[in-house]
């Protein structure tokens, strides 16, 4: 992540932008009991959670800027919505989906853009938009299997 | 253009206290040195 990742000018500020960043060195003593609460299970884990330490989102293993970044997108909309901020949940993944429209988390972005827009608003058109533009052009997704119980309506 | 570093912290306590502040999400790595 040192090499690559993290000197990514877009993945520095966009951490800058959003979060509070912390690093735990699980080889330190001091900072291995820091992560115990955390439960750690191999690394590198990545954490995103509020303020109070309610996490909202955890991956496992390295992921270069083009996957890194999405996946800090989708985080951000996760703790927005967590937190009562829903239209901003709506807003970052909106965003998320205009700058990641092709890549391995899109399928991912689409799916939480249907339940973030339905949890803010409980229109179901959310889910049928999403949901439906999920299962259309990623119909071998998992995603697109976790919502595969859900019939768009037909216009 | 000049590289921005990520400001890393590490203390735990003094980062989610930094979130609350803030109204900033908390971004942790777990790692070990390789």
């Amino acid at each position: 992540m040192d090499a690559v990742t993290y000197p990514d000018a877009a993945v520095s500020a966009f951490i800058d932008a959003h979060f509070v960043p912390v690093k735990l060195n699980l080889s330190d003593d001091a900072e291995a009991a820091q992560a115990r609460e955390l439960v750690p299970l191999w690394t590198p884990t990545f954490i995103i959670s509020d303020g109070r330490g309610r996490e909202v989102h955890r991956e496992i293993g390295f992921l270069p800027p083009n996957d890194f970044l999405p996946m800090l997108a989708l985080a951000r909309a996760k703790g927005l919505l967590a937190t009562g901020r829903g239209q901003e949940a709506i807003q970052a993944l909106d965003d998320a989906l205009a700058r990641f429209a092709q890549g391995e988390y899109t399928p991912q972005l689409l799916y939480w853009r249907g339940v973030v827009g339905y949890s803010v608003t409980h229109d179901r058109s959310h889910l049928a938009e999403y949901w439906g533009r999920l299962q259309r052009e990623y119909p071998q997704s998992t995603w697109s299997v976790r919502c595969s119980f859900f019939q768009p309506p037909t216009s | 253009m000049t590289q921005q570093a990520i400001a890393w912290q590490h203390d735990l306590a003094a980062a989610r206290e930094r979130a609350r502040d803030t109204r900033r999400l908390l971004l942790v790595d777990l790692y070990r040195p390789t």
